[in-house]
């Protein structure tokens, strides 16, 4: 589908929707006279509120990689593998298939997220060279995928709830579970206190031709 | 769309600081906050580094390798690095604050590795886990410092368990194995660290741990001794095997006893031998085993196998030393001959002499042993083990030995003399034995106990022998039957009946010697005769009561007795018929006839005798004493009028003799007389004639030898003055009938008192007595129908023949000799007569008195006073040694053996 350029904002039009049912009100209107949601225009506070989950969720990231993700009791043996040690052993034993959705849903995923959602902060602040389109299906996929990232940690609560064969074997959660949802749930929250109304805010796409030459004319005076 | 709505203006307005930020950021803040207060709480409570310097780090990693307190982690490697010269690794730990204060100088480290050993396998978990490093301190705070030397082995306390700690020294071969136990009574006490050889070289050493809490067992009278593996030795001392355990057949191990009590507690790190066995151990407690030997020399004569190096030498029980070498000795010129001695040196320890401390040097003990040898102690060979055949040197007190003393002078050593060697040689002694066993008289001892068992058996298997137990059952069934009779039970009143006519027949006699002068005293029984005619007339009745006994005999089956009597005569008329019988009386004539002419010269001297009685004035004397025997007939008159009383007595008497179960009696008597026909029907009846016969013979000849005796003896007495003497006995016997006269005038009363008798033998139960007599009949009976009675008459001739024999040696001794002596004695017994006759009147007092006792015992007879209670008494102790006999009878027969095996 092929999306016009000049696409005219409901806040050009002189009307606001409501972020919650969607209708759309003259401007000025306080609250929705639908589902009685407090509206606004645009969100002042949306890229604080991106930025705060953000730091708390990439925070969160950092323990959730070190620490290990599931503690693993045996007969013989007792094991703690972190994430990225657990995809790079289960490479090394040849299970490069599993090694690498281990690694793009715990790693891949969760950083891109983190990327995308600073990126479209940016780029509502600075401007950006993607066009408003692309940003508008950038955050669509990352509000779509946010919530699979949780797969991690429902598969360590699973095997931990499946496997307690007790002397046998048996495995718990590590630390890392918890900062790892933790930062999953932070990152969610972080792109859906993006306000994505303001991508279409002008001024926000940037010319970087006429950029770098505002740029040299700035260095040349 | 063309109503536009106008265009929003966008204002920036400038608004407070909390209005331009977000509430959101709190939660940042607040991870914030939360990050910091956890990071600075584990700084907080982040320990201390501390630095220890291993030989060896194996197996330490960093961040992973723990350090352990009593198998909880308390801290963390955190690095591993050498240390400045690269000659020991560093490892840098972080401890647990809450230990970091006890982590003291005191501390020790080591690493656990796993590890497999004798005693079991160590550090298992570390195979998994890693190792780790572990350590251990007290529970006292203390200064810290930052640098540690680690242990290359764990400590001996590695539990942290308290404890003595002592160093075990072991000279040559003894095991200190290190981690080995030691152990008390079986029980694990203590634990033997690394050995590690002694500065000198001499010994091996070893740090041990005695633990809580029995380091109280070790004081300074302890001493170890090892009890690894196990020893076998065949040495003087026999085979010994010895071993503890199995365990520590495997891993070694040392124990420990305090021999003696008393000891005073050991400091920390005192210093123990360990022995090489508990025997050793134990001697070591009187005795310093390190003090200095004395060595000496001993040359023995004989020079025999078995004394080897290490030989014991001993004073008395106690071992004082060992013989540390063996050699022959030639010295013709000390010896005189080139005889090949035996020289032993031996090494005595003082210590083990029992001197005192200050005497433990050699040259001490030399003087001390000098003062022994002087008063008499030698060395000499003993043998040590019979089995072995060692030999060992005994050093012995010899008594009344020559003087010496040690011979300071000769050779290397002081010389020891010696005595003769004790040696036994056990195979030349057992073969001795062997021999003497085998010389022994087996065959010869082994056929006469067959010869005596044989006749054991036939002895026992002998029917006579068996039927033995029967007969004396039999026997004493017979004789209790006798004695408890009533017949028997009747004794007493038949005695005191015999005893009265006893008594009167003594009187009687006293008269018959008047009856030589008959006819003077016709007159006076005459006049007796009257009054016995009166008395008669009682007879008739007497004589129907007789008549009607006789009748009741008559109704008696006699002809049953008669038949049998007929039997016993003829067994008898048998008997007299046989050649011996009748030889008999051609025998019996032939005594007679010799008797007669033996008799008849006796008569002829008795004649001669009396006629010079005659001679002499014998008459006069006579006469008077026939005066007086005539007056005494008159008496007798006035006795017999007490006769018709009597003969009334008699006729009841005779009534109730009358009613006696004559029947009875006569069955019985009908009954012993089979019995007597069937001993006569015996040959032993039969050759009893021939015995008598020899036995007449024999008397025949001892007879004729007698009266030839007598009528010398006769003829002496008529030589001699006899006559004399017999005058005056007749005087006196005058005399006596003077006093008979005087003492016959209480004969009526005596008569009366023989009426009272007779009413009283009226009284008396003689029912009872034929019953008795009856019974006493069928014992009789019962006793010649036995065997033994049957056996009599062979018995009889036997104790005829013993008779004949008898008479032989009579014959043959000095029967006439004593016939002589005899006659002297009746001399001196005629003159004795006379003077008894003096004593007759009293005499006759005495019998009256005596018949009225017998009246009055008679009258108060009473089975249960007096004699009769004696008697009654007596017979029941009769009865109970019949009852005895008769149970020893019973238990013969139950059990015959008991005879021969006397059980």
């Amino acid at each position: 589908m092929e999306i016009a350029r000049d696409v005219t904002s409901a806040r050009e039009a002189g009307l606001i929707a409501c972020r919650r049912c969607t209708r759309v009100w003259p401007a000025g209107t306080e609250h929705c006279g639908r589902c009685g949601h407090a509206i606004s225009s645009r969100d002042d506070m949306a890229l604080q509120k991106v930025w705060a989950w953000w730091v708390v969720g990439i925070a969160c990231y950092v323990p959730a990689n070190v620490l290990p993700m599931l503690h693993t009791r045996t007969l013989v043996m007792v094991e703690e593998n972190t994430i990225i040690g657990g995809a790079v052993e289960l490479a090394h034993h040849g299970n490069w298939g599993v090694a690498i959705v281990i690694l793009v849903a715990s790693v891949l995923i969760p950083m891109g997220k983190f990327a995308v959602i600073a990126g479209l902060a940016i780029g509502v602040r600075h401007g950006t060279a993607l066009s408003q389109i692309r940003r508008q299906q950038l955050y669509e996929v990352v509000e779509y995928i946010g919530r699979w990232s949780m797969i991690d940690v429902f598969v360590v609560a699973l095997l931990s709830s499946l496997v307690q064969l007790g002397a046998l074997a048996a495995i718990a959660p590590g630390p890392a579970s918890l900062y790892f949802a933790l930062s999953v749930i932070c990152t969610m929250l972080s792109a859906q206190s993006f306000d994505s109304r303001l991508i279409w805010d002008p001024g926000t796409v940037v010319d970087r031709e006429a950029r770098r030459k505002e740029l040299l004319e700035a260095r040349a005076k | 769309m063309s109503d536009m709505p106008p265009n929003v203006p966008v204002e920036p307005v400038r608004r407070s600081l909390i209005e331009r930020i977000s509430i959101v950021w709190v939660i940042p803040a607040l991870a914030l906050i939360i990050a910091l207060g956890v990071a600075w709480q584990s700084y907080q409570s982040r320990g201390p580094v501390i630095e220890i310097a291993f030989d060896n780090a194996s197996g330490v990693v960093a961040n992973e390798t723990e350090l352990r307190y009593r198998d909880v982690a308390v801290g963390l490697v955190e690095r591993v690095t050498f240390t400045e010269s690269l000659d020991k690794v560093l490892v840098r730990v972080r401890l647990d604050q809450n230990v970091s204060d006890y982590v003291d100088e005191e501390a020790q480290f080591w690493v656990v590795r796993p590890k497999i050993s004798t005693e079991g396998i160590e550090g298992l978990d570390t195979v998994l886990t890693g190792v780790f490093i572990e350590g251990l301190w007290d529970t006292v705070p203390g200064t810290q410092i930052g640098r540690f030397d680690g242990l290359s082995e764990a400590p001996l306390s590695r539990d942290g368990r308290e404890g003595l700690r002592i160093r075990l020294r072991a000279t040559s071969d003894t095991g200190l194995t290190e981690n080995a136990p030691i152990v008390y009574r079986g029980i694990e006490v203590g634990r033997i660290g690394r050995a590690e050889v002694s500065d000198d070289g001499s010994t091996v050493e070893a740090e041990a741990m005695i633990f809580e809490p029995h380091d109280r067992l070790v004081s300074d009278a302890t001493r170890f001794w090892d009890t690894s593996g196990f020893s076998f030795s065949l040495g003087p001392n026999g085979a010994e095997i010895n071993f503890s355990s199995i365990a520590s057949l495997i891993s070694g191990g040392i124990t420990f006893s305090t021999i003696v009590s008393g000891g005073r507690p050991v400091e920390e790190g005192a210093v123990f031998s360990v022995y090489y066995d508990e025997g050793s151990a134990r001697a070591s407690v009187f005795a310093a085993e390190s003090g200095e030997t004395l060595t000496l020399s001993v040359v023995f004569e004989d020079n025999v196998a078995g004394l080897a190096v290490d030989s014991p030498v001993d004073l008395g029980g106690v071992r004082v030393g060992r013989v540390t070498s063996v050699n022959g000795l030639v010295d013709e010129e000390r010896y005189g001959d080139r005889k090949v001695r035996l020289a032993a040196t031996i090494a005595i320890q003082p210590g083990r002499l029992g001197l005192a401390d200050e005497d433990l040097e050699p040259g001490a003990a030399l003087a001390f042993l000098d003062r022994l040898v002087q008063d008499g102690l030698r060395a000499r060979l003993v043998t040590a083990s019979i089995l072995t055949g060692g030999l060992k040197v005994q050093l012995i007190d010899v008594p009344e030995a020559e003087q010496a003393s040690i011979d300071v002078d000769s050779g290397p050593n002081p010389e020891l003399p010696t005595t003769e060697s004790d040696i036994a040689d056990v195979t030349a002694t057992a073969e001795g034995v062997f021999e003497r066993i085998n010389s022994l008289p087996i065959e010869e001892l082994m056929t006469s106990a067959i010869g005596t068992l044989d006749n054991i058996s036939r002895f026992i298997g002998n029917d006579d022998l068996r039927q033995m137990p029967g007969d004396i059952r039999g026997l004493v069934g017979d004789a209790r039957g006798l004695i408890g009779s009533d017949a028997a039970q009747a004794l007493p009143e038949e005695l005191s009946a015999a005893a009265t006519e006893l008594r009167l027949l003594v009187q009687r006699l006293n008269e018959g010697e008047a009856a030589t002068r008959l006819l003077d005293a016709v007159d006076a029984v005459s006049e007796a005769g009257q009054a016995a005619s009166g008395a008669l007339e009682g007879v008739p009745a007497l004589v129907e009561r007789l008549e009607a006994v006789a009748a009741k005999a008559e109704a008696l089956p006699l002809e049953d007795l008669v038949s049998e009597v007929s039997a016993v005569a003829a067994s008898a008329n048998a008997l007299i018929g046989s050649e011996a019988a009748q030889a008999l009386p051609a025998t019996a004539n032939a005594a007679l006839n010799d008797l007669s002419e033996s008799a008849g010269r006796a008569l002829d001297r008795l004649d001669a005798v009396l006629n010079d009685v005659r001679e002499r004035e014998l008459v006069a004397a006579a006469e008077q004493a026939l005066s007086a025997i005539g007056d005494t007939a008159g008496s007798v008159t006035d006795a017999v009028a007490g006769v018709p009383a009597l003969v009334e007595r008699l006729e009841a008497v005779a009534t109730k003799a009358e009613a006696l179960p004559l029947e009875d009696l006569v069955a019985e008597v009908t009954a012993v007389a089979a019995n007597a026909n069937a001993v006569l029907d015996s040959e032993a009846a039969r050759n009893l004639p021939g015995a008598v016969i020899s036995a007449l013979d024999e008397l025949r000849a001892s007879a004729n030898d007698t009266l030839a005796e007598l009528s010398a003896v006769l003829t002496q007495v008529r030589e001699e003055e006899l006559a004399a003497a017999a005058s005056e006995a007749l005087n006196s016997i005058g005399r006596a009938a003077e006093d008979v006269s005087a003492s016959v005038e209480g004969v009526p009363a005596l008569v009366e008192r023989i009426d009272a008798v007779a009413a009283k033998a009226q009284e008396v139960p003689l029912d009872e007595l034929a019953a008795d007599l009856s019974a006493l009949l069928e014992s009789a009976d019962a006793l010649i129908g036995t065997d033994a009675a049957r056996k009599l008459p062979a018995d009889l001739s036997a104790a005829l023949d013993s008779l004949r024999q008898v008479l032989d040696d009579l014959r043959e001794g000095g029967v006439i000799e004593n016939a002589n002596r005899t006659f002297a004695s009746a001399r001196n017994a005629a003159d004795s007569i006379a003077t008894a006759a003096d004593s007759l009147p009293s005499l006759v007092r005495r019998a009256q008195s005596v018949l009225m006792q017998a009246a009055e015992t008679l009258r108060g007879y009473d089975a249960n006073r007096g004699v009769g209670r004696d008697a009654a008494q007596a017979l029941r102790e009769v009865e109970r040694a019949a009852a005895a006999v008769s149970s020893l009878a019973r238990a013969l027969e139950r059990n015959p053996n008991s005879l021969l095996f006397g059980r």
